[in-house]
């Protein structure tokens, strides 16, 4: 278990201003911030490669805060995948296991257990040079896991990779972590990503944790505006609520909304664009918000569009449509819809 | 793409003119040389003891300095590679200053450090017209030469690379070893060459200190000094032969005193 307190490190003219954060046991946690939010800074100091000028971190038990990066066992796979360029790939994995002393066949058997977790024994005597960026961060992957490490810090490690690379080492992180039970904290801008791997996810700002927990947790209830954009809810709107039969109802700007949860007052409700049902007759549904609106901005996002619709004095929500609904229903700009959205859908913070 | 830039027909006339300038200046002494030595005084140079002796004193004292330089050098290269700007740039303008004096004048320089008011004063006798008062003088203005060289090596290594050895299990002492030392030896290598070549041609500091046993370049200029030129050219052209020689197999080995990228 990584146990962060107070932890103040200053790079330059940057602060991480007293971070506290766990990480438990076999869990996968994905760290989210923006650019210059500190986490690759996190990162390093939790691998001992910033002196903090305050706090304790602590690693099953042993606080590591003073200890030389290579004495915390803890594996980091940096944002570039940073081979020794001198040497194979056999080299690169064998490396950490040499410093520790290993020789001979039990270097040789570690190895080729390294090589083979991540799927790569067919790269072994290959230089740097003459790998993909893909292949080169499993090297970087691999070479990280051959020391056994209580600890694993990926620093973006899908990043700057093609597509197709992406979703294999994806993949790749999922299975190792169900296979080895480690304890990780990955590093990265893509919810998406976030989403398919994290057990627990923490958000970052400006030198400071704005949230950590269990991902489902966050996702169903995001502390902050900030965080709830970071997670991706495109519908983040000022309300004042009320209980109502059993319920709440949200007033945004004379607009009537309903949620299962809520609280008495001033409150900022958030939904996510994808729980918007939007067609072009009024729906036959289950859902309690059905609202008419008409389009006011088609936007291509991926594989789907993203529509703006006006729903009535001013308020505008984002919904998503795929290609083929937007045809079949004849959207466009102009286009009168409906809406339609259950009320346990909206987050209220 | 890289090629067609090393097409002779992509150089503007009045460079090609003046590049054609600077190397009649530059070969031609060379040239010059070799072609006023006849074969007869060629060999009586390569079988007189004398020159034979000056050049293996300057070939010895030339390679110990060298090897001096790397020992000395190396260590202090890396760290003024991961020191801070205005720490590197003082201690770098420190070591320039050897490079840039005039010869004679480093001379005078290492005199005075094992002078009557140095505590270096007992090691004087040890240098005075002795080989090692000649590596001394050749290491003082040789070893900033590869100091700079190994420098700019290290530079070239990032810093990430040793950070994710230490993050391996490595210390700071195997991250060094095992990763930077191997990743700069080409700049240390060039640089212990260019050290190698500036000890072996060096008279001015080493005249002040250890006229003898003569170098080559003391032999070269006592010679000229005695006999004029006719006496000193074939001794000169032995040294430019051996030169040459060395030059090859450095070349060989891929080691590149004179600089610049490998061709692919």
């Amino acid at each position: 278990m990584l146990k962060v307190r107070g932890l103040r490190v200053k790079v330059g003219s940057f602060e991480l201003k007293g971070v506290d954060l766990e990480v438990r046991d076999g869990r996968y946690m994905v760290l989210m911030g923006p650019n210059g939010a500190g986490k690759t800074t996190l990162l390093n100091a939790i691998a001992g490669l910033i002196r903090p000028i305050e706090g304790r971190v602590f690693l099953n038990g042993r606080d590591i805060t003073r200890l030389p990066p290579e004495e915390r066992r803890i594996g980091y796979v940096f944002q570039e995948p940073m081979l020794f360029p001198h040497m194979t790939v056999y080299g690169n994995v064998a490396f950490g296991l040499r410093a520790r002393g290993l020789r001979g066949r039990e270097l040789e058997e570690k190895v080729k257990w390294a090589l083979e977790l991540v799927g790569i024994e067919h790269l072994a005597p290959r230089r740097p040079g003459q790998l993909s960026g893909g292949e080169a961060k499993e090297v970087a992957l691999a070479r990280a896991l051959a020391i056994g490490p209580e600890l694993l810090l990926l620093d973006e490690p899908l990043a700057h990779v093609d597509e197709a690379s992406r979703a294999r080492l994806a993949e790749k992180l999922k299975d190792l972590h169900d296979q080895l039970g480690l304890t990780a904290i990955h590093v990265t801008h893509n919810r998406l990503e976030a989403l398919k791997l994290a057990d627990d996810l923490a958000i970052m700002d400006s030198g400071r944790l704005v949230q950590a927990g269990d991902a489902r947790e966050m996702l169903r209830k995001p502390a902050s505006e900030f965080v709830a954009k970071f997670l991706g809810f495109k519908n983040i709107l000022r309300c004042r609520c009320r209980r109502l039969n059993g319920l709440y109802e949200l007033e945004v700007d004379g607009l009537k909304i309903l949620s299962v949860e809520g609280r008495e007052g001033d409150a900022i409700m958030c939904l996510r664009a994808e729980d918007i049902l939007v067609s072009v007759q009024r729906p036959v549904t289950s859902a309690r918000n059905v609202l008419e609106g008409r389009v006011v901005s088609i936007e291509p996002r991926g594989h789907v569009f993203e529509l703006r619709v006006e729903v009535g004095s001013g308020v505008e929500l984002v919904s998503v449509i795929t290609p083929v609904s937007k045809e079949e229903f004849g959207i466009r700009i102009g286009s009168k819809v409906y809406l339609a959205f259950k009320a346990s859908s909206v987050k209220v913070i | 793409m890289r090629a067609d830039a090393r097409r002779p027909g992509m150089v503007p006339l009045p460079v090609a003119a003046a590049s054609a300038l600077g190397l009649l200046a530059l070969a031609g002494p060379v040239f010059s040389i070799l072609l006023s030595c006849s074969p007869h005084d060629l060999v009586r140079a390569f079988l007189d003891r004398e020159v034979l002796s000056a050049i293996g004193m300057s070939f010895l004292t030339a390679t110990a300095t060298g090897l001096i330089s790397l020992v000395l050098g190396v260590p202090l290269a890396y760290a003024l590679s991961r020191s801070d700007g205005k720490l590197r740039s003082a201690v770098e303008s420190v070591l320039a200053i050897p490079v840039l004096l005039p010869h004679t004048a480093a001379g005078i320089a290492v005199l005075s450090f094992f002078g009557p008011k140095s505590p270096f004063r007992p090691v004087m006798p040890f240098l005075l017209d002795k080989p090692l008062g000649i590596i001394v003088a050749q290491t003082f203005v040789s070893a900033p030469l590869l100091v700079f060289s190994a420098r700019a090596a290290f530079d070239e290594v990032p810093v990430e690379l040793e950070l994710v050895a230490r993050s391996l299990g490595a210390s700071k002492t195997k991250a060094f070893l095992w990763v930077s030392l191997p990743l700069a030896k080409e700049g240390i290598l060039a640089g212990f060459l260019m050290a190698w070549a500036r000890a072996l041609s060096e008279f001015g500091a080493v005249v002040v200190i250890a006229y003898h046993p003569e170098t080559a370049p003391v032999l070269v200029y006592r010679r000229f000094l005695t006999s004029g030129l006719r006496g000193s050219q074939p001794v000169v052209v032995v040294l430019i032969l051996l030169t040459a020689c060395i030059l090859a197999v450095a070349s060989a080995f891929g080691m590149r005193p004179y600089g610049g990228a490998r061709r692919a």
